[in-house]
């Protein structure tokens, strides 16, 4: 039922709102460093939009000025249709925090904390079902120190939504948890989409932003370098797969020919009649079927691995790019709301 | 809900869980309750045989200390750790206005310090025993609003310390000069002036100061009001300037600069409430001002009339006597008493509070603590600002003192000699009968090594000591004497305490031991026979007052006619009409007109004689009536008594200064006077005293304190 509600809050903001959030030429200088440096990105209202950069990149503080709590030095900011530098209270009251260490009293316990919470917004959700929906009403009475940093960090994400929030906005949400937290975790945020809200995300595991995330903008020392769905990014810097294969024969082998699309990088030979070719190519299924009927009369296939391209691949070559052009420095070009295609 | 129901919601959520927090956190509550709680005790117990006038500003430096630590070392540690965790950040991410989590904080420790601060007076009150909590209503404002400064403080150093292992360097740092100057731990009186003066200069400096003036004899409303009001508004400050420069987000290190701002912020406001009362005493202190016009005045020691001056009283305290008639400013009150003769107040050095004058049947079973009122709000009706209680049940005379100490009752300057010292069944035991504790009123000596016992527990309750070394007077009353041992024995345990000893005696041999051993002042002029010129001689050399009481002996006499008792002056004044019937009525049945009216005429001419001749040999002579004994009533028998004294060959002139600046110093008040530093207690008559002493009996009004208590109709 309460999901119902949820959607329909979800839905009828996407009417009111076509952008979530709009960045443009955002600029925050601290004394000696420039940490944000003419950003701007548009965050779609029901998406789950992942800020992605290294250690250092700018993206709390990009977050921080969304949420109000820092001013910018230049740019402007809209959130759900408001600006949080002129009012950031208008701002505050819909959206949903967690920040990227959130700490809370030591002696407090989850249902004084949401209880808490609960008093500072006009329209709250009930604390009880947010700790079952987080899954801490075992642990309700417990102290804050006494909780897993799983627990903790379910908490926190159930702070963030006690004011039923149209756009949640996560820093680093799985920082410093082990498999298991981040898993759940994963899967709390996961039903944030299902909810209709709109997430911010903040990561620096590339996987965790290709696994949650509709779209992801990459930034790098204060700039952002590229913005769109991950697997376009990882097609648009021309990231290839990977195929491993060993061959085995009667007698010595030569290297087979390969079909076209397919590039042999490497060539070994482990044993005497053993052959490990590592090739690359752009196409997986037009590559593959190929390559194995054309080895299939002579070669014996041991054994046969295939790694796909990778976020982190498309990252770190963007990242790599961004190094090497930063002499040159011009402003990315960046796909606006409205041009991108979903 | 509108936005404020909103933040008052957050705001009273918030403060409950803060306080459900502390209740959690044992390290909290044992630096909140147990450790100031056991500091104070020992603190107490250390000093636990201390003078009783002295225990309640013991008890609420204590605690005055013990707050600011709590301001200083609680609030800074709690915010500071919290904003460090990153704790402070989250509510940065609310739509709450921030000042709303801080007030919340600073109520939870207001309640907090609250509860410290009342275990703590609880548990010094049964330790320390320091008496009634009326005698001190006064100081508890100033802890009041104490705790609100030592939270301001407390909250400055929350918003401006990086760390909270710097909070305990800075509070100590700030907390140590206070400890140790202030005079909450060392009696300032024991600094140089320079240093007390730079002990003021913090808030724990003009708390102690206020609580000395809180507990003090007359204590000292203004200086209170002024210290409350510097301390409020210091805190207030603080407060605001901790909102306005408080830092959310976990840092870690300052500036040096910053560093520089933020201790010369926090040392600005540390000597802010000495500075503000400062400048509130030069705006506000004119309203708590009385000009007196005075035709005349008499001062209380010259020997002719001064006039026209203008008395001006500020804070109960005569604060100059100019020439003329000065004009006021718009906030100081005008008393018009430029048809009068202003002269100090009166005082009785001799009078028994607990009792009426009237002897009647049930009179000692009446509630004492109502007769004493009684009696010293009708002292007051007659001119009478301080008076020396000479034997009344002690509990009831001390709770009463407290009660006019804390303005609680209007009444005279109180001085007491609490029970008095006899033999074992001497006088006056045989009214001790009617007490269900007779050691309230008597204390009965059989040698000397009672002394030390009988004695040990009025130290610190008891202005001065009174001995009873009387016979009686043959052959009309008998009652054993005290030992001669004992009385020198008592005499010098009394005074190894810096207390005075006075000695009732009733035969001129009495007297003469009295004066040998040592006594103070002597009490009733001998009526059975002369006491030789050597002696007096021996009084006046030493100053040894002597205190005729002739009053009661004449009141003796004319309970046999009450027309002229009634017809004396000011004794339709005090006495109801209930009362005045009753006189009638019990003289039938009283019992001293056993002693016949001649013998009674004697005894008074051979009292009379005997004062003549302390006077002429110089002894000190001071005004008491008595009062309370039959025939004698409160207030009115000083005026008998002056009449007697002048009857006997004094001087309208000494009559005057038996009666005011003599009485003053045997008393040891700054009263008797009119002259700066004097209490403003004062009487206004028409005519001339010095002339014509009857002129006293014209009182138009009486001011006790600087304040106006009794108006002639």
């Amino acid at each position: 039922m309460n999901e119902a509600i949820i959607e329909t809050r979800g839905v009828s903001s996407r009417s009111e709102h076509e952008a979530a959030i709009e960045i443009s030429g955002l600029v925050k200088r601290y004394s000696e460093v420039t940490a944000v440096d003419h950003l701007s990105f548009c965050v779609r209202v029901g998406e789950t939009f992942g800020l992605l950069g290294p250690n250092g990149a700018g993206k709390t503080t990009t977050v921080e000025c969304i949420e109000g709590i820092r001013r910018p030095d230049a740019g402007t900011i809209r959130v759900l249709g408001f600006d949080p530098i002129t009012n950031p209270a208008a701002v505050k009251a819909r959206i949903g925090v967690q920040l990227q260490t959130t700490s809370l009293p030591p002696l407090i316990t989850p249902r004084e904390a949401l209880q808490l919470f609960a008093t500072f917004y006009p329209r709250h959700r009930e604390p009880d079902e947010l700790l079952d929906w987080a899954g801490l009403s075992a642990h309700a009475d417990r102290p804050y120190d006494s909780l897993s940093g799983g627990q903790q960090q379910r908490l926190a994400l159930a702070l963030a939504l006690i004011n039923d929030p149209a756009l949640v906005i996560l820093d680093e949400p799985t920082a410093g948890l082990d498999a298991h937290a981040r898993h759940e975790l994963h899967e709390l945020i996961g039903r944030f989409r299902r909810e209709g809200r709109t997430v911010l995300l903040t990561t620096h595991y590339i996987e965790e932003a290709e696994r949650l995330c509709d779209r992801v903008a990459i930034m790098n020392h204060g700039r952002l370098i590229a913005c769109d769905k991950p697997q376009r990014l990882i097609e648009a810097v021309g990231a290839q797969h990977t195929v491993e294969i060993t061959l085995t024969g009667p007698s010595e082998l030569s290297v087979p020919p390969v079909p076209a699309r397919c590039r042999v990088v490497d060539c070994t030979r482990p044993g005497p009649n053993e052959l490990h070719l590592t090739l690359l190519t752009d196409s997986l299924p037009e590559s593959l079927p190929a390559l194995i009927s054309s080895l299939a009369p002579d070669y014996t296939i041991s054994s046969l691995h295939v790694r796909n391209a990778t976020l982190e691949e498309a990252f770190l070559k963007l990242t790599a790019k961004q190094e090497a052009e930063s002499s040159r420095s011009a402003s990315p070009t960046v796909q606006s709301c409205q041009h991108a295609d979903r | 809900m509108g936005p404020t129901r909103q933040m008052f919601a957050a705001y009273r959520k918030s403060t409950a869980i803060s306080l459900r927090l502390w209740l959690r956190d044992r390290q909290a509550l044992f630096w909140t309750l147990a450790f100031p709680i056991a500091f104070a005790l020992s603190f107490a117990l250390f000093f636990s045989r201390m003078p009783e006038t002295d225990r309640w500003p013991l008890v609420l430096r204590i605690v005055a200390l013990n707050l600011v630590a709590l301001g200083l070392f609680s609030v800074p540690t709690q915010l500071v750790t919290w904003r460090e965790r990153g704790v402070l950040r989250r509510y940065l991410v609310t739509p709450l206005p921030p000042a709303t989590l801080l007030l919340s904080e600073a109520t939870a420790f207001l309640i907090i310090g609250g509860i410290s601060i009342l275990a703590q007076i609880v548990l010094l009150i049964l330790v320390v025993r320091p008496g009634s909590v009326s005698d001190v209503t006064l100081a508890l404002p100033v802890l009041a609003s104490g705790v609100l400064m030592a939270l301001g403080l407390g909250m400055i150093i929350a918003a401006v310390v990086p760390s909270p292992k710097l909070v305990p360097a800075i509070g100590q740092t700030l907390f140590l000069p206070m400890l140790f100057l202030s005079g909450a731990t060392i009696p300032a009186e024991l600094f140089p002036p320079w240093l007390r003066t730079v002990g003021e200069y913090n808030p724990l400096g003009v708390m102690v100061r206020a609580i000395e003036a809180a507990c003090d004899q007359t204590p000292s409303v203004p200086e209170v009001v002024l210290a409350v009001l510097s301390l409020a508004v210091a805190a207030v400050l603080s407060l605001l300037v901790a909102i306005r420069i408080f830092r959310w987000d976990p840092f870690t290190a300052l500036r040096p600069s910053q560093w520089a701002s933020s201790l010369g912020l926090l040392g600005a406001l540390l000597i802010s409430p000495r500075i503000l009362r400062s400048l509130i005493a030069l705006t506000l202190l004119p309203i708590g001002t009385v000009y007196i016009h005075a035709g005349r005045i008499w001062d209380g020691e010259s020997d002719r009339l001064r006039g026209p001056v203008t008395i001006v009283i500020r804070g109960g305290t005569i604060r100059q006597v100019l020439d003329g008639f000065v004009p006021l400013p718009k906030t100081a009150r005008l008393i018009d008493a430029r048809r009068l003769t202003v002269l100090p107040g009166l005082g009785d050095a001799h009078v028994h509070l607990a009792a009426t004058g009237l002897f009647y049947p049930g009179a000692f079973t009446e509630d004492p603590d109502q007769l004493i009122e009684r009696n010293l709000r009708r002292s007051l009706l007659c001119g009478v600002t301080m008076v020396k209680s000479c034997g009344d049940p002690l509990s009831s005379i001390l709770r009463v003192r407290g009660r006019v100490r804390g303005g609680f009752v209007r009444g005279p300057a109180l001085r007491l000699v609490g029970p008095l010292f006899t033999a074992p069944g001497g006088h006056p035991a045989q009214f001790a009968a009617f007490m269900p504790d007779k050691r309230e009123f008597v204390r009965e000596l059989s040698s000397p090594s009672d002394v030390e016992e009988q004695l040990a527990d009025c130290f610190g309750k008891v202005d001065s000591i009174k001995a009873v070394y009387g016979s009686g007077i043959e052959p009309f009353f008998n009652y054993p004497r005290l030992d001669r041992e004992a009385l020198a024995e008592l005499i010098r345990q009394a005074h190894r305490h810096g207390l005075k000893v006075t000695v009732h005696v009733d035969q001129p041999e009495e007297l003469i031991t009295a004066v040998e051993l040592g006594a103070d002042g002597i009490e009733h002029a001998p009526v059975a026979g002369r006491v030789p010129e050597t002696t007096w001689k021996t009084m006046a050399r030493r100053g040894t007052v002597l205190v005729p009481t002739l009053a009661v002996y004449d009141g003796f006499r004319q309970m046999r006619n009450p027309d002229s008792l009634l017809a004396e002056p000011f004794v339709r004044v005090v006495l109801s009409e209930d009362e005045q019937r009753l006189i009638r009525q019990l003289v039938a049945r009283f019992t001293v007109s056993l002693i016949p009216p001649d013998a009674q005429s004697h005894m008074m001419e051979v009292a009379q004689n005997n004062v003549a001749a302390a006077y002429q040999a110089g002894v000190p002579i001071v005004a008491g009536s008595d009062a309370g004994n039959p025939g004698t009533f409160h207030g009115a028998a000083l005026h008998r008594e002056l009449r007697l004294l002048a009857q006997s060959g004094l001087p309208p002139l000494e009559v005057l200064k038996a009666a005011t600046s003599r009485c003053a110093a045997w008393l040891e008040l700054p009263a008797g006077r009119i002259a700066p530093g004097c209490t403003g207690d004062l009487t206004a008559v028409r005519g001339n005293p010095l002339e014509h002493l009857d002129a006293l009996a014209n009182v138009q009004w009486v001011m006790r304190l600087g304040r106006v208590e009794y108006r002639a109709p």
